[in-house]
């Protein structure tokens, strides 16, 4: 059971973080396809971080700057070609992947998986058998931030008001192009934080080691119709089935294609059985 | 192709694109490699010096195509089809189990093979086409996420009940019959002849006939479409049922063509890549040629150069995703809607 | 004369990608303390004009003075630091934020990193109240009516200090007792010594508000007059550049038969779920060959329901709709069509037109088995309805007025028994909808049924041998429009003021 818990905890970490970004760029009325890229690149660069400067803090700065400084870059050729951010942000994930790639190929000779001795460890304190760690307790109190920041800071109101209507946003003399970015960089610091998380917590970087939980991050706020109150319930959603889904890995003899393909059986279901509920919500009745 | 490019601001645009990114090539081996010129040449003459290397990109031209076409299909209604990875993949495995199974019948058994590679995948993309029109689920999410699944099924299909006993791969039983070679040593075969036929066909289905006008107005503008009599929900179907049996014909060609037997994850990334090729066809189908032609070229070129110089080829992936940046760029391209 | 607030000098704008001479040498000035109207067609260049003074976009060559000073203005926020202050005819509001955070958007008040909410709300608050407008700056703007939001931009633009206001078409959304409201308040700003600036069409309203009228034509100024030099013929000879008749219309009243009926409604009621007010409520009507039959509302009172039905778009929760007593409730609209629906939506953009598709892509929607024709079937169509595109222009690089003439002419090419057209001469200037309108009539003695949905009640009354006002979802008056009819009176309906 402990077991079981403590896997829950694990993968909500970065799935709670993931989301929590990803609902800034969503209300600033952007979808972040790129979620992938920026968590993979983040991955990499704070595990190469951590073995350099033999610090934490240091490690995981370094990877949210990589993915702080992809996110700018996704965000203002966006903006200054005109281009479509569905497309870039597709975009962004194949760069990811390939930095990524063309780095541990220069530096580790692999190509992708290169697996760090004697790292230094995340810190964590175990409750009654429960592992808690830093990463778990920083998401929970930067979710709260990101609550007060988008309900009570001026950033926060503009940011929601781009998502309503960009086009009405000139007018009021705030650039677009501008609150869009803002989003788009906390969303890269989030997708940071998730990556260092990752790699740090596996000890080890592994090619696709996002596993598509920016997908997931996705469907998540999907699952919380946009609502920050919600986001923290529909993560759990999801780290629980993925738990399980491992915990019976366990047990049955299922083949490991089927059951890796569980967790994405399970997101469609969720997505699917949404979005059908929202479709009989609106629904005009006869 | 030509004709169609809207004005020189268009072709100026997809000039500075293919430079830029050349550019980067570049920049990259000089960065990355030890013998710079040596990776350079590779990437950018390899592919052309000899035939082995110029009939293998020709070659792998026939999958990027196919995808490709399949993408800018549900495009032009406005559908983003997110499971090309999945669909080309499964439509791989099954034409090789129905080839392999209907071998009795001569070389009828590849077109059995195209079919049910082009059906199955149809029916893939069907499933994200009936939530879309029942639910209004977002097609994008359901093909990618129905498409991981499908892989990871395939997966294990490959590797278990389909496996060939006979030999240490992990791949199906190798069909008998295969089209024919036309340009050996190299892999290039008659595929190239009939993708490039069903480009022609789907050209003339897309801009001339009932079918590609009601797509193109449902893309243009669902609700006037609604308005004007078309069934938004048919289009929807029929376009995303079209996208999805090209990606399994991409994948069925590969197999007929190429390999003869669907060997684990060998397709991977191909439906990536069709995305772009999709993107720098400026929603034209006959712009996949060219589109398909670039990207083989760099693919193969990078290959070359992994192999004879200390290189990796995944800066390919650097390229394309420049490429892929740039693409849909109002400012660079004008507005190709 | 008063004293000068903005004036410009010279003042020229050159399109290049669509070669138009928008705004060509003007020259002119505002005072404070006055209200002065730029009059012109659309495509006048007067919404240019305003963009230039607003900072959207910058002028090609000339100068602009504030308090005879020399600016230049390259966006909104210059202006709104130099004083001036606008009201969109497409407002620029978000339906989700209260009127507070509206108006203090981009101006926030900071306290602690964090918004100072609570100054916000009583700085609101406070100004409402220094102008007596009846609204509360804790409510969202969905909650508020088309009148209501216009004082939110009004708000928006004094919370700016602005001493400069520019109104552009402001009564295009207002029925006839908002705009006599809107109209009060305006006095009071010019009271307060403001500037004024309002851009308008309708004749009749520069004649009531303004002090000064200055006329555009074609990117140029014609004059610039005293109102008191000027009467209705002159003005609209001046904007017009000749003179245009209103059509005549014979009205047959409500002599109408069984057997002439084509259309019949019987208690339509349309409701969303989990809400307890229908947006349609038990509507029964029926409309008749060789009859025009007029809907007025303002928007929100079930008038874009009923559009959406009539076309096909939306179902209904109950009752039944007849098409020469066959029963058509329901139907979708590529159903309806097949029966012979045509029907000019309101929104030319979003339902009439596909902006990225050609002229003919355009026109040929009715005719989806003879694409291959579809250049020959476009020209007749193009020339008789004098368009201005050529087939295979993009919709998009058509004009508003061309893009609604071209939707005009197919669905009037396409009539079969009946048509329903919902504001067809919407921002459309005298002469286009003068005759769109002997079109409407020409359709109506050949015998067709012609539904007219319209928010313009002087269109409504012109052209309809009956009149239904819609008001909360339900037909509250029904008027025979071959009587005289009272548009104060009308409009109190259309307010549900009368029932």
């Amino acid at each position: 059971m402990n077991s079981l818990i403590n896997n829950t905890l694990s993968i909500l970490t970065p799935l709670l973080l993931i989301s929590t970004g990803a609902l800034v760029t969503d209300l600033a009325g952007s979808l972040n396809i790129a979620l992938e890229g920026l968590v993979t690149i983040s991955a990499l660069f704070s595990i190469i971080g951590v073995s350099i400067t033999n610090s934490i803090v240091l490690g995981t700065l370094i990877g949210i700057s990589s993915s702080m400084i992809l996110a700018y870059i996704l965000s203002t050729i966006t903006s200054k070609l005109k281009a479509n951010i569905f497309i870039t942000g597709l975009a962004t994930n194949l760069l990811a992947t390939g930095i990524c790639s063309v780095t541990t190929f220069s530096i580790y000779n692999t190509r992708g998986n290169v697996k760090f001795e004697n790292l230094k460890a995340i810190s964590k304190f175990s409750i009654g058998g429960i592992e808690i760690t830093l990463f778990l307790i920083v998401s929970l109190i930067l979710l709260a931030l990101t609550y007060v920041f988008l309900n009570m800071s001026a950033t926060g109101l503009r940011i929601r008001a781009c998502g309503m209507d960009p086009h009405s946003l000139k007018s009021y003399g705030i650039s677009r192009s501008r609150t869009k970015l803002i989003a788009f960089l906390i969303s890269g610091f989030f997708c940071g934080m998730a990556g260092s998380y990752l790699s740090l917590n596996l000890g080890s970087y592994v090619a696709g080691i996002s596993s598509g939980k920016g997908w997931i991050g996705l469907v998540i706020i999907y699952l919380a119709g946009s609502n920050i109150k919600y986001l923290l319930p529909a993560a759990l959603t999801f780290a629980v089935a993925e738990a399980l889904s491992i915990y019976y890995q366990g047990i049955t003899n299922l083949p490991p294609d089927i059951v890796l393909a569980l967790p994405s059986v399970f997101t469609l279901l969720v997505m699917v059985i949404v979005s059908i509920i929202v479709y009989k919500k609106n629904l005009v009745q006869r | 192709m030509m004709k169609k490019l809207k004005n020189n601001k268009t072709l100026k645009g997809i000039l500075t694109i293919i430079s830029l990114s050349l550019i980067i090539l570049v920049v990259l081996a000089f960065l990355l490699s030890d013998e710079p010129l040596l990776t350079l040449n590779a990437i950018f003459v390899g592919p052309l010096s000899n035939l082995y290397y110029f009939g293998n990109t020709l070659n792998s031209m026939i999958p990027l195509m196919l995808g490709g076409l399949g993408i800018l299909v549900a495009l032009k209604c406005g559908l983003m089809n997110l499971g090309g990875e999945g669909q080309i993949y499964l439509g791989a495995l099954f034409a090789s189990i129905f080839a392999y199974k209907f071998q009795g019948l001569g070389y009828i058994s590849i077109v059995i093979g195209l079919i049910a590679g082009f059906l199955i995948s149809s029916l893939i993309a069907g499933i994200s086409g009936i939530f879309k029109v029942k639910y209004n689920t977002s097609e994008m999410i359901t093909s990618y996420l129905i498409s991981v699944v499908v892989t990871s099924i395939t997966n294990y299909l490959i590797s278990s009940p389909y496996k060939d006993p006979k030999t240490n791969l992990v791949a199906t039983s190798k069909i008998k019959y295969m089209l024919h070679d036309i340009l050996l040593p190299s892999q290039l075969t008659t595929g190239i002849i009939y993708a490039v036929i069903i480009i022609i066909v789907l050209n003339r289905i897309l801009n001339h006939t009932r079918f590609g006008y009601e797509n193109r107005m449902v893309g243009y503008n669902k609700e006037f479409a609604r308005y004007g009599g078309i069934s938004i929900n048919k289009t929807y179907m029929l376009s995303m049922l079209l996208s999805g049996g090209l990606h399994g014909l991409a994948g069925g060609f590969a197999i007929v063509g190429t390999y003869g037997t669907a060997i684990k994850s060998f397709s991977s990334g191909m439906g990536w890549n069709a995305i772009a090729i999709a993107l720098i066809a400026l929603n034209n189908p006959l712009g996949v040629i060219p589109a398909a032609f670039f990207f083989a070229w760099i693919n193969q070129g990078t290959l070359i150069a992994m192999q004879t110089t200390n290189i990796t080829s995944d800066i390919a992936l650097i390229v394309q995703s420049c490429i892929l940046f740039l693409t849909t760029s109002v400012v660079l391209l004008g507005d190709n809607k | 004369m008063a004293d000068t607030a903005i004036s410009v000098e010279h003042l020229s704008k050159w399109y290049k990608t669509e070669s138009i001479m928008a705004n060509d040498d003007l020259t002119l000035s505002f005072h404070r303390g006055e209200i002065t109207c730029i009059a012109g067609e659309n495509g006048a260049g007067k919404s240019t004009l305003m963009k230039i003074l607003f900072g959207m976009t910058t002028p090609t060559s000339g100068k602009i003075f504030v308090d005879g000073k020399e600016v230049q203005i390259p966006h909104p926020l210059v202006a709104q630091s130099l004083g001036i202050g606008m009201v969109h005819q497409k407002f620029k509001l978000f339906n989700d934020l209260t009127i507070s955070e509206n108006v203090a958007l981009g101006v926030e008040k900071k306290k602690h990193f964090l918004l100072d909410k609570k100054t916000i709300r009583k700085e609101v608050q406070q100004l409402i109240d220094d102008h007596s407008f009846k609204l509360n700056a804790d409510d969202k703007i969905k909650n508020l009516g088309t009148g209501e939001k216009q004082l939110v931009e009004i708000l928006k633009m004094l919370y700016r200090k602005a001493e400069i206001l520019i109104f552009d078409e402001p009564t295009a959304v207002l029925t006839e007792s908002e705009t006599q409201s809107l109209f009060n308040t305006v006095r009071e700003l010019k009271e307060a010594n403001k500037c004024i600036i309002l851009i308008t069409h309708k004749v009749e309203e520069i004649l009531a508000i303004s002090d000064t009228i200055s006329v555009m034509r074609k990117g140029k100024l014609i004059g610039t007059y005293e109102r008191s030099h000027l009467d209705e013929k002159k003005l609209s000879d001046l904007i017009m550049g000749e003179h245009v008749d209103q059509v005549k219309v014979h009205k047959v009243g409500n002599n109408f038969s069984e057997e002439d009926r084509v259309i019949k409604f019987e208690d339509v009621t349309v409701y969303r779920k989990h809400q307890a007010k229908p947006l349609l409520d038990h509507i029964s009507f029926n409309a008749h060959r060789g009859e025009i039959l007029g809907f007025c509302g303002v928007s929100g009172n079930g008038m874009g329901i009923l559009e959406a039905i009539l076309g096909g778009m939306l179902p209904i929760s109950s009752g039944h709709i007849y098409l020469n007593n066959s029963e058509i409730t329901n139907l979708t609209s590529d159903k309806l069509r097949k029966k012979g629906l045509a029907f000019v939506p309101a929104d030319r953009y979003q339902y009439g037109s596909a902006a990225d598709g050609t002229l003919s892509e355009n026109l040929i929607i009715n005719h989806k088995n003879h694409l291959k024709e579809r250049n020959e079937f476009s020209y007749p169509l193009i020339e008789q309805f004098d368009i201005d595109g050529t087939v295979d222009q993009k919709m998009k690089t058509l004009s508003g007025g061309n893009i609604q003439k071209a939707i005009v002419a197919r669905e009037i090419e396409n009539m079969k028994s009946y048509i329903v057209l919902s504001n067809p001469t919407w921002g459309m200037d005298l002469a286009a909808t003068a005759y769109i309108h002997s079109q409407i009539i020409n359709l109506k003695r050949k015998g067709a049924s012609v539904i007219l949905l319209s928010s313009n009640v002087d269109e409504v009354l012109l052209l309809s041998d009956k009149i239904n006002v819609l008001n909360n979802g339900r037909i509250v008056k029904s008027f025979d429009g071959s009587k005289h009819l009272d548009k104060l009176i009308i409009g109190e309906y259309m307010l549900g003021k009368k029932v």
